[in-house]
């Protein structure tokens, strides 16, 4: 009998593995799960009955109609519940990985950091944000004057673009632990924070408010200009329409600079030990 | 001294919540960027509705902006972290067999911890978005100075009893922890009901009118949103004194329905310890 | 004198050298001291030796081991493992070694002992026979049938380590390095560890790096002892040579069924600790005999019992780590 050659599983496969190992251990208590997942549907729903509130009081929001406004909130939704529960490795890093000295059991896996962290846990809580989005969304889409067909292939690349995104994001903040693990709560600004300030309209924002969340963190490009883009609505700053078709990219290039960031990081953690 | 063991988990839970001076900052930053693009949204919606007569006025609505971000860690979110990580471990038992009234015990601690977190992080968010804001020039989204002497004073009063109704609040959260043996489900169902039905998410007079009679009758709107209405002196139907004396029917009533519920619960864990 | 890294050797450490910069007061000041945390050691363990590593708390122990596992990066110095630099291969070492902590699982809470093993095989990508095979001879040797089907959480502290030594070797390791591997565990679940590891040296050839606080472990298992103190290495000897060397001396112990008399002791034997029923002496066996002694004291009144033993291990290295404190 010949020995058996050893096929290694490939990256895809093993984290598809770890993350069907992470919804056995979350379904353990599935209660919990049932009520974290309302409790996350509810607060997010709420939060858009908040802005349908202003529009009803005045009308539109800041001359947008409501249509477009729900397009905007339901991209960012979605996108930032996507990158909650794939990468909630890196969000729990500081307390779980370098408060207690774990990140060196994942050092001796021979896999890559980044998928190992990946796979520590497919999050099932942020399906109430996720089904509450999508439920906007579709919403805003029946709103809408121009929605146009094109948008059943944006949107998806959107959400893709603004996962890519707010994942990036939490790398970046996973990476930061390795310098400190206190005051973390500034990265809100930009996960939580995004979230807020992606659901409102570019034009809303003061001019160094829209560069930062044009430029630093590409928001702009996974939410405002491909839902302009969707609904054929022209840009009040004058970029031309197209722009949203290619925008969402630069989601992917911020993870890619992310991630260059966090290997860094890594390589300064094995050789400093600290 | 009979009161000695409630100053003694007032003074330990002021002290946790002191502790983290870096977390401070961090907030600090976090709730500026939160307040920045929720005022720029306002202002936007503001400037492109002239004609509408709102309740609050702009600037009105800024300084109760300021306020419900400067009061967040005042909310009722949950339940007092140390009694969440009773339940989880099983300790909670022993507190309930303390020679102590549970009661005042867990709400000492209960207020205590929301205070130790929330004036530290209150003044200093009211000394940047207040004078200093004005001295750099941004006087127009600077926190207002209160209406009046007389308001500032009444303001007072009725944030006190804001802070004992949300530690009220909290008792019941914590009682919810008790009984189910985790703190996942008074997060849960506190954090949203705390966010919306506070006036944290958007300014309670500015939701639609039908509901704002409900909203103001409702418990949470006495922990941060009467007291800056008086504040403001913005008006009340019926005026101050039906403010202050919301606050104090909620906090008497649920007192009252409060202890109920914790005997009832004291007696159940009890038999179940047997 | 300098030989070439043999490649017979498991594990080759030379001119091993580690400086921690540490920086002073709030983490915003540029103030920074360093910490010379291995001071140049050199080492080398052949293929199937048990090693044992032993050394006081922040004498360097967890930073060689860091080292030798391809965590952290050295300041200086050459290292090879199973031919290969770790920290430059990382991957590709961490797949040939197992490591157990014992304070740290590397287990999923929340998954039951057989379901992380599964995991295992896929992160080391170990095929299916060869995991089978293993899983089955793994469950056997260390007893882990009742437990497979349990959460971690749920085991107990030596349920625990078993499952952590399996989950260590489910991809057959050449290496394995045990740090703490007994920490915390009753007696009849150190037993059983250090049974299954020493079966583990003897049948399947496997190199075993120990470190550990409980001399019994080294007594029980490694073949040789490396001593290691203020980042160098102090002592690298069988263990009984150490023993000679560092302490020849023998303790007699005399109970009495009343007050024990004063007493005069020949040249080589002192008292050393006195009790209302007893007394204790030590002396050195070179210059007087146990015989000698036990004669010398048989005739004193009131004598109950006589017992004569060797200082334990913990006294040896206590006293070891004294002689090289200087």
């Amino acid at each position: 009998m010949s020995p058996s050659p050893t096929r290694t599983l490939g990256a895809f496969g093993l984290y598809r593995r770890m993350a069907g190992a992470s919804i056995i251990a979350q379904l353990r208590y599935p209660g919990t799960f049932i009520i974290q997942a309302i409790g996350n549907f509810v607060t997010t729903l709420l939060s858009f009955f908040g802005i349908w509130s202003l529009f009803q009081r005045f009308g539109s929001i800041a001359g947008w109609d409501i249509g477009t406004v729900a397009v905007l909130y339901g991209l960012v939704n979605v996108a930032f519940s996507v990158a909650e529960t794939l990468g909630r490795g890196f969000e729990v890093f500081g307390g779980e990985y370098v408060r207690t000295g774990s990140f060196d059991r994942l050092l001796l896996r021979p896999r890559s950091t980044l998928l190992l962290l990946l796979g520590h846990e497919l999050r099932l809580r942020p399906i109430g944000r996720f089904l509450q989005g999508v439920f906007v969304l579709v919403a805003g889409l029946w709103l809408a004057p121009h929605v146009q067909w094109t948008a059943t292939l944006v949107l998806p690349w959107a959400v893709a673009g603004g996962a890519a995104m707010f994942l990036g994001v939490l790398i970046g903040q996973a990476a930061l632990c390795f310098i400190t693990v206190e005051g973390l709560e500034v990265v809100n600004v930009l996960t939580y924070g995004g979230v807020e300030a992606g659901q409102y309209p570019l034009t809303m924002f003061g001019r160094w408010l829209r560069r930062f969340i044009t430029f630093v963190l590409p928001l702009a490009a996974v939410c405002y200009y491909p839902a302009l883009f969707s609904l054929h609505h022209p840009d009040p700053l004058g970029l031309p329409i197209w722009i949203g078709a290619f925008s969402p990219l630069a989601g992917f290039v911020f993870l890619g600079i992310m991630v260059l960031a966090w290997n860094r990081a890594v390589a300064g953690y094995v050789s400093s030990g600290s | 001294m009979i009161l000695r063991p409630y100053f003694t988990a007032f003074g330990l839970q002021w002290k946790i919540g002191l502790r983290y001076r870096i977390a401070v900052v961090a907030g600090l930053v976090a709730q500026m960027w939160f307040g920045a693009v929720t005022l720029m949204a306002y202002a936007s919606v503001y400037h492109a509705a002239p004609d509408v007569q709102a309740p609050l006025s702009l600037r009105q609505a800024m300084t109760y902006t300021w306020i419900q971000q400067s009061l967040f860690t005042l909310l009722p979110l949950g339940c007092l972290p140390a009694i969440g990580d009773a339940a989880r471990t099983g300790a909670i038992v022993y507190d309930l067999l303390r020679p102590v009234d549970m009661w005042n015990w867990w709400l000492s601690a209960s207020l205590a911890r929301l205070l130790g977190n929330a004036v530290p992080r209150a003044v200093l968010l009211a000394c940047v978005a207040g004078p200093l804001a004005m001295l750099m020039g941004l006087g127009a989204w600077s926190l207002a100075p209160p209406a009046g002497l007389a308001a500032a004073i009444l303001a007072l009063m009725s944030i006190t009893l804001g802070a004992f109704l949300s530690a009220t609040i909290v008792m019941w959260w914590n009682i919810l922890t008790a009984r189910t043996l985790s703190p996942l489900g008074s997060y849960a169902v506190g954090t949203p009901l705390a966010v919306l039905l506070s006036g944290m998410l958007l300014p309670l007079p500015l939701y639609p009118d039908w509901i704002r009679p409900f909203l103001l009758a409702q418990p949470f709107a006495g922990i941060t949103d009467i007291p800056i209405r008086i504040y403001l002196g913005t008006p009340i139907p019926g005026g101050v004194v039906t403010g202050l004396g919301l606050q104090i029917f909620w906090l008497s009533a649920l007192t009252l329905l409060g202890r109920l519920w914790m005997r009832q619960t004291v007696n159940r864990l009890e038999v179940q310890g047997a | 004198m300098q030989t070439p890294l043999s490649s017979n050797d498991a594990i080759t450490v030379r001119d091993l050298q580690k400086i921690y910069r540490i920086r002073e007061g709030g983490s915003w000041r540029g103030k920074t001291r360093d910490i010379l945390a291995l001071n140049g050691i050199s080492f080398s363990i052949p293929k199937g030796q048990i090693a044992g590593f032993i050394g006081p708390n922040g004498a360097g122990k967890s930073t060689a081991i860091k080292i030798l596992s391809g965590i952290l990066r050295p300041s200086s110095g050459e290292v090879r493992v199973n031919g290969l630099i770790p920290w430059a291969n990382r991957v590709e070492h961490v797949a040939r070694i197992g490591v157990v902590f014992g304070q740290r699982t590397q287990l999923w809470w929340d998954l039951s002992v057989g379901e992380g093993l599964a995991l295992l095989r896929d992160i080391y990508g170990v095929d299916s026979g060869r995991f089978a095979r293993n899983r089955a001879r793994l469950a056997d040797a260390l007893d882990l049938g009742g437990i497979m089907d349990q959460s971690v959480r749920q085991l107990s502290l030596g349920q625990r380590m078993r499952a952590e030594i399996a989950a260590s070797l489910i991809h057959d390791p050449d290496i394995l390095i045990l740090d703490e591997p007994t920490i915390g565990l009753d007696a009849p679940s150190k037993l059983a560890v250090r049974a299954f590891v020493h079966e583990l040296c003897r049948d399947r050839g496997t190199t075993v790096l120990l470190t550990t606080h409980d001399m019994h472990d080294i007594e029980a298992l490694a073949e040789r002892v490396i001593v290691i103190g203020h980042g160098r290495i102090l002592a690298d000897s069988p263990f009984e040579d150490l023993r000679t060397t560092t302490l020849s001396e023998r303790i007699l112990e005399l109970d009495f069924n009343g007050t024990p008399p004063e007493l005069t002791l020949p040249t080589g034997a002192t008292e050393t600790t006195r009790t209302p029923h007893s007394l204790t002496i030590t002396f050195d066996p070179h210059q007087i005999p146990a015989p000698a002694l036990v004669a010398h004291v048989g005739q004193l009144p009131g004598l109950d019992d006589v017992r004569v033993s060797r200082p334990s291990i913990d006294e040896i290295i206590t006293r070891f780590y004294a002689d090289h404190a200087a």
